[in-house]
């Protein structure tokens, strides 16, 4: 039997060598090779999301990799590019990311036209196939080890893409040979936002970079198609703090992009594209977002509603706000959803603001005051309101109310004017505002009244007119049967 | 003595008359009933082009409002004598604007809504700019045309 097995083993040995041999040729030779010359980039491979999918070196170098023979495996007649270089590099990765049915087939489930999105992106001089690209996919995946998203490991993972990003971005010397004007301290103002505190605490579900500006569709902020376009933010912002799931280890209200909508700053932006509208980033910041504190609302308020902010501050109602720590603003109009401000404020109702703080019992003197201010301006409201519906009567008449129309306009601007002088809290310069313009919308409606009244005036001297008329032609065709009977007779 | 008998002629043409004044009448009593029935459209800005001024009217780094149709203008005059005008109506809420000459802009007084000499709006709340005239000086009159 020891004989034998010697034997035996050779003869083992015979029949599988050759199996051993045809796996060892299809064995990836390039990561075999390369590894024994203990080279990085095949090192890096090992542990790249590519290899566990399946892909070899040559599958972006091209080449042979069954050879062990570099000769052969490292021959351009079999296909092999060596290192892609520009362009090269991106398309290279596209060829595979661009093909949505191939990345499907191979149990791909993310996102796909990725080179596409970055030929229309800012990271592109352009959208052609021929124009260069600033960035290419291994600038920020890196070119061997690449893996997951939300792989810790990843450069694009959500603890390193800020500084993945902010390695160009903050770099002023480099971004200015792209845009000069480009602020290069998005990384500084994001360290100081809520966002980006909890990222540096460690927190992978705050937003990043690539969260706002998407990963591979940056585009600049002005324009339309981009996550950051002001049309856009509310829906980028909304993505995360409109999910409940999302917010809720936060402790965080999600209602905010719903109330937004609603309110006269998203409807003036969502529904009229108005640009000039707020949009969230410029109430919270946007790198640096977070909320404004009590002190800061109305100095965020006021960068738009400037003669509001200027005459609130000179106001006993500063002293008093900033006595009790009420937000300035905010204690009157709210935030996310401000309504349009109408005379309905001064009411002492569930609609009006006053009453929060004022009542014939409570603070009787600004009750008082806002009682006169409300009869005021309903006073004034009325009356252009009644003379625009005598002026459309009298126009839709034909009778000439160009005048009339163009005075009623001072009326209107007074009326928007008081809105801003309501801000004093003083009856008497909320008067000097509003009064003039009372007195023009009076003088609009009795004008208006007049050119109605001249219509009817006209109309009941036509009916005269036509009755005498009538009457004397009436008159005449008897007078006429009359001499022709006449005449008959004789 | 007897009356002298008018002529068949003379008596057709008084019938002629008289039918054709009844007609008439009866034509200016329905039309106004069909027009009162059908309302006049309302016709939309007619005015092309007013006549602001004189020239010496206007001082160098001045503006003045003035009435184009059912809106206001602006003509600015700038420094060196030329001349730019602008719709007056401020683009956020219809107010009036003015110039300002101690801040070079042309201020809106409802939400300080600025726009530059160009009418351009650079802060506020306006959210587009001025839309603007052609200003036409033909001899010593300034003339302001729809552009």
């Amino acid at each position: 039997m020891k004989k034998l097995l010697p034997l035996l083993t050779a003869l083992v040995m015979f029949i599988l060598l050759p199996q051993f041999g045809a796996h060892a040729q299809t064995e990836d030779q390039c990561i075999s090779c390369h590894a024994s010359m203990d080279d990085k980039p095949s090192a890096a491979f090992r542990s790249d999301v590519h290899r566990s999918a399946g892909l070899s070196c040559a599958d972006c170098h091209g080449g042979d990799r069954r050879s062990d023979d570099m000769e052969i495996a490292m021959n351009k007649n079999k296909g092999f590019v060596g290192v892609p270089k520009g362009n090269a590099i991106a398309e290279t990765c596209g060829k595979c990311h661009d093909d949505e049915e191939r990345m499907r087939k191979a149990g791909f489930k993310g996102e796909t036209g990725q080179l596409k999105a970055l030929r229309a992106s800012a990271h592109s001089f352009g959208t052609k196939a021929t124009d260069a690209l600033i960035m290419q996919c291994t600038n920020c995946h890196g070119a061997h080890g690449v893996r997951r998203h939300d792989d810790p490991e990843s450069p694009v993972s959500p603890l390193r893409v800020v500084g993945l990003c902010s390695s160009c971005h903050s770099n002023p010397d480099y971004m200015r040979r792209f845009n000069p004007a480009l602020a290069t301290d998005q990384l500084a103002k994001y360290r100081t936002s809520v966002h980006g505190m909890k990222n540096g605490a460690g927190d992978t579900r705050v937003a990043t970079c690539a969260d706002c500006h998407t990963g591979h569709s940056i585009r600049p902020a002005e324009e339309t198609t981009s996550s950051v376009n002001a049309f856009n933010i509310p829906t980028t912002c909304g993505r995360c703090h409109s999910d409940a799931d999302r917010m809720k280890p936060y402790g965080i209200p999600t209602t905010q992009l719903a109330e937004y909508k609603s309110s006269v700053h998203g409807k003036a932006l969502l529904e009229k594209h108005d640009a000039s509208a707020p949009s969230c980033n410029d109430c919270h910041g946007n790198h640096g977002a977070a909320p404004p504190n009590v002190e800061s609302i109305s100095n965020v308020c006021g960068t738009c509603h400037a003669l509001n902010a200027e005459l609130f501050r000179q106001s006993r109602h500063k002293v008093e706000f900033d006595r009790m720590g009420k937000p300035e603003c905010e204690t009157c109009h709210g935030n996310h959803g401000v309504q349009p401000a109408t005379q309905a404020m001064f009411s002492f109702d569930r609609d009006g603001v006053c009453g929060k703080c004022h009542g014939p019992d409570r603070a009787p003197v600004g009750y008082k005051t806002a009682l006169k201010m409300r009869s005021m301006l309903d006073s004034l409201v009325g009356t252009i309101a009644m003379a625009e519906r005598r002026i459309d009567e009298a126009e839709q008449k034909g009778m000439e109310v160009d005048d009339i129309r163009f005075a009623l306009r001072d009326a209107n601007q007074a009326r928007l004017q008081s809105r801003t002088a309501v801000h004093a809290f003083n009856l008497e310069e909320f008067s000097k505002v509003l009064d003039p313009g009372l007195r023009i919308a009076t003088t609009s409606l009795s004008d208006a009244n007049a050119a109605n009244e001249e219509y009817v005036y006209r109309r009941v001297g036509l009916a005269v007119v036509t009755l005498i008329i009538t009457l004397t032609i009436v008159l005449l065709f008897f007078f006429i049967r009359h001499i022709e009977k006449k005449q008959a007779a004789v | 003595m007897a009356d002298p008998a008018p002529s068949e002629g003379r008596r057709r043409t008084l019938k002629t008359l008289l039918g054709t004044g009844a007609t008439a009448l009866g034509a200016a009593i329905v039309y106004p009933i069909v027009a009162y029935l059908k309302p006049p459209e309302v016709t939309g800005e007619q005015v092309t082009s007013v006549l602001v001024g004189k020239v010496e009217d206007f001082a160098p780094g001045s503006g003045t409002l003035f009435r184009f149709g059912n809106k206001p203008g602006i003509l600015l005059r700038f420094p060196n004598g030329s001349f730019k005008a602008f719709t007056a109506t401020c683009t956020h809420l219809d107010c009036t604007v003015q110039y300002r000459e101690d801040m070079g802009l042309i201020w809106c007084a409802c939400h300080n809504g600025k726009y530059d000499l160009n009418g351009k709006n650079i802060e506020g709340p306006p959210p587009r700019p001025l839309d603007p005239f052609e200003v036409v000086v033909k001899g010593d009159e300034v003339h302001v045309t729809q552009t």
